[in-house]
Formats: structure tokens, sequence, C-alpha cells
């Protein structure tokens, strides 16, 4: 408070119209400026500082210090305050960077893990393979399960029948084995693959005899188409027996059509 | 008031003038050092007390008073070396020259109290001393608040006026 603040308050105070507040501050701003210099105040200060007395004085320096000890206080708590929340940072600091450091270990260890258990797993099948020379022990270690695996009505239906076909005839032998080859064990039967019904038998054991006839005629070709002979010559003597053939047909036909 | 008025009312203030020296100091052996310092002086001044006044406010006045003195004692016998051959509190005590001057300025203003009008007086007291307000004077003593504050004004203004002449010889 500066002087022309404390005569303004003084003229407010000889006026009456000051407050108990303003009071106290003014006692307390005179007794500053009487601490602060070795000369005396000048007589109006001196007077006014009589007038307003000892309890005044006493009473604003009793808020005074109790004012600057609680400011004190409230600095000291927030120098505290800032020191625990310094320490309580550099925890979570530290507690952060120990969870990234777990997470990360946690992934290695498993990375680690699964490498391990493939390594035993390749060095398994391989022993197994070596140790089974192919047999049906190795597929299964290799063979994925899959729901076409799944064992079903119509792979035993075909199978009993399979079987059942391959003891029926000589004839029928070869074209049976050749069909076996043909169906793939892990795949689905088709419709053209399903057991044809009983009175169909004869008609297909026909047609398997037809087969084979023209399979033993592409032997006969083969055998005339052999590098030995002259290509020329061994195509036009089956041209030939396939024209003999044929005319011994007609007759044949002609013979069994002739009406009586 | 009397002294033996006094003492009954002296019971009945004590709890309130302990509670300050306590929110001060904080420990309640010098809080009840300070209340007895306190109600020592209110002893003192009780035959002036009006005891139609509320002497609540003038109570709680003197016990800051007393508790910025301790204070003030205390903080020197912190700075004061141990085995000084004064001791603290004596060296404390203001210089003769300090208290001659302190009684004279206390003479001054009481003769110049002395020359006011009993009703420019009695409302300048309750001002200064009880340090009640202008509505509170206004409701003990049925005057105008105005009135209140021009008759304090006029006081203060003549007080001055002869503490000033006083002061000057």
């Amino acid at each position: 408070m500066n002087t022309q603040d404390i005569q303004s308050l003084i003229d407010r105070y000889l006026a009456g119209e000051t407050s108990n507040d303003e009071e106290r501050r003014l006692a307390l701003a005179l007794y500053e400026a009487a601490e602060a210099t070795d000369e005396p105040l000048p007589d109006d200060w001196q007077a006014v500082l009589l007038m307003l007395g000892e309890l005044t004085l006493g009473e604003s320096l009793y808020d005074d210090i109790l004012a600057r000890r609680s400011h004190t206080l409230s600095a000291e708590s927030l120098s505290m305050q800032n020191v625990s929340a310094g320490s309580t940072s550099s925890k979570n600091r530290r507690l952060r960077v120990w969870r990234w450091a777990a997470a990360i270990a946690l992934v290695f260890a498993t990375s680690l893990g699964i490498a391990f258990y493939q390594s035993k797993t390749s060095q398994r099948t391989v022993a197994s393979a070596s140790t089974n020379n192919g047999t049906s022990e190795y597929h299964q270690w290799d063979t994925p399960v899959s729901p076409v695996r799944q064992p079903d009505a119509n792979s035993h239906i075909n199978e009993h029948d399979q079987s059942h076909e391959s003891t029926q005839s000589v004839a029928s032998g070869n074209a049976n084995r050749r069909k076996r080859k043909a169906v793939q064990p892990m795949s689905k039967p088709s419709s053209a693959e399903l057991p044809a019904p009983p009175q169909e038998e004869g008609a297909e054991e026909s047609l398997l005899a037809a087969a084979e006839a023209e399979l033993q005629k592409g032997d006969v070709l083969y055998q005339a188409l052999s590098p030995d002979d002259d290509p020329y010559a061994a195509i036009e003597a089956a041209m030939r027996d396939i024209r003999s053939r044929g005319e011994r047909v007609e007759a044949m036909v002609a013979e069994i059509t002739r009406p009586y | 008031m009397t002294r033996s008025d006094f003492e009954h009312i002296a019971l009945q203030l004590r709890p309130l003038m302990l509670r300050v020296a306590l929110d001060f100091f904080g420990s309640a052996d010098d809080a009840e050092d300070v209340t007895q310092e306190a109600q020592l002086a209110l002893w003192r001044y009780c035959e002036r007390i009006d005891p139609a006044r509320n002497i609540k406010g003038l109570a709680v006045r003197v016990t800051k008073n007393c508790c910025v003195s301790w204070h003030r004692r205390s903080a020197f016998i912190a700075t004061v070396p141990d085995g000084s051959p004064s001791g603290p509190a004596s060296a404390f005590s203001p210089s003769p020259h300090e208290l001659l001057e302190a009684q004279d300025a206390q003479a001054l203003l009481t003769e110049a109290l002395a020359r006011l009008k009993p009703r420019e007086r009695e409302l300048f007291e309750m001002r200064q001393l009880e340090g009640l307000t202008l509505d509170e004077i206004t409701h003990l003593t049925d005057i105008a608040k105005p009135s209140v504050k021009s008759m304090i004004s006029a006081a203060r203004k003549k007080l001055l006026t002869d503490l000033k002449q006083r002061l000057r010889q």
C-alpha cells in the first residue's frame, strides 16, 4: 500500500466511512510504514495510529500472521503434492514399461513354443515315415482331417459292391480292376459310380465283353504298328482283316435276317 | 462492571478466547497461557467496561493482541542464542525510552478522549475498542446510522486535531 492509498484511507477513516477490515488494513500499513523507516511518521499518521489503538493493530497483525502462515502451508502442501505426483508418475511410467516388457516376453515365449512344437511334429512325421515305409500310418500323419473323410453309407455300399463284382467273372475282372483304380478313395462317389440295379447286370456284362473285344482289336492294331514292319503294309493288312470281318458279319446278318 | 461480575463472565468467555488462541498457535499449552494473559488484561480493564455491552468482541480483540505479543516474544526467543545473560523475556521487553513513549501516547489519547462529548466518546469507544460496526452501534444505541456516522467522524477529527497539537509540543 503506497502513500496515496494510505492517505485516502485516512481521509475515509476521518469521514467515518471505513469498515472494520479497512481500519485493520490501515493500522497495519501505518505500522509497517513506521517499521520501514527510522524517521518518524507525519503527525497525521501518528495521530491516526494512536486513534486506531493497540487492539486494532494487534488484530490486524494477528490476521496478517495467520494469512502468511496459511500461504506458507499451502505452498508447502503444493510442493508436497508436486513431489508425490512426480513419484506417482514415475511409478506409473515404470509400471507401463514393465507391462510392455512382460507382453513382449509372453509373445516371444509363445512363438518359441510354437516353433518347438512344429519341429517336434516334423521329426515324428519323418520318423514314422521311415519306419512304416509309406503305410497307412504314414498317411495318417500327413492326411489332414477334412469333412470329406467322414464315413458315409454310400462309400460302404460302393466298396461292398466292388468286392462282389470282382468275384463274379474272370472276363469282367480286368474292367473292374480298372474301375477300382479310377475311383478315388478320398472323393465322394458320384452317381455314375453308384452300383447298378440288379436287373441291368446282364447288359453291363455284354457291354464289358464288347469293350474287351475292342481292346483286343486295338492290341492287334498295336501289334501291326510295330516298328519292325512296314506301317503302310500293316495298315492295309489290318484294313483287309477288318473288311473281311465285316463281310463275314454281313453274311451272318444276312443269314440271320433271311426270311424263312 | 465490577471485578466480581467479570469473574462470572470470564468463565463464559474462556472457551471463546481459548479457541482464538488455539487457532493461532495450534498448541494447547500456548493457547492456555495466552488466554490467561488476555483475561488478566480484561480484568484490569473491566471497571471501564459497560456491563450492558457485548463484551465478546472486546475479549476476542484482546486475545488476538495477546497472541501477537506472545508470538513476537517467541520469535525473539528463537533468535536469541542460548545462555544469554539477560534472558529472552527481558531482552524482548521494550526499552525504557520506548516504554515512556508508549505511556505518553496512551496518556495523550486518554486526555483527548476526555475532552470529547460523552456521546461522541461512547460511540468512538464502541467503534474502536469493541470493534462494532455502524449497524450494530445503531441497533445498540437506537441512533440513526447517518447520525452515528457523523458523530464518529466528528470525534475522530477532534481527536486528530488535539493529538497533532500535543505531538508537536
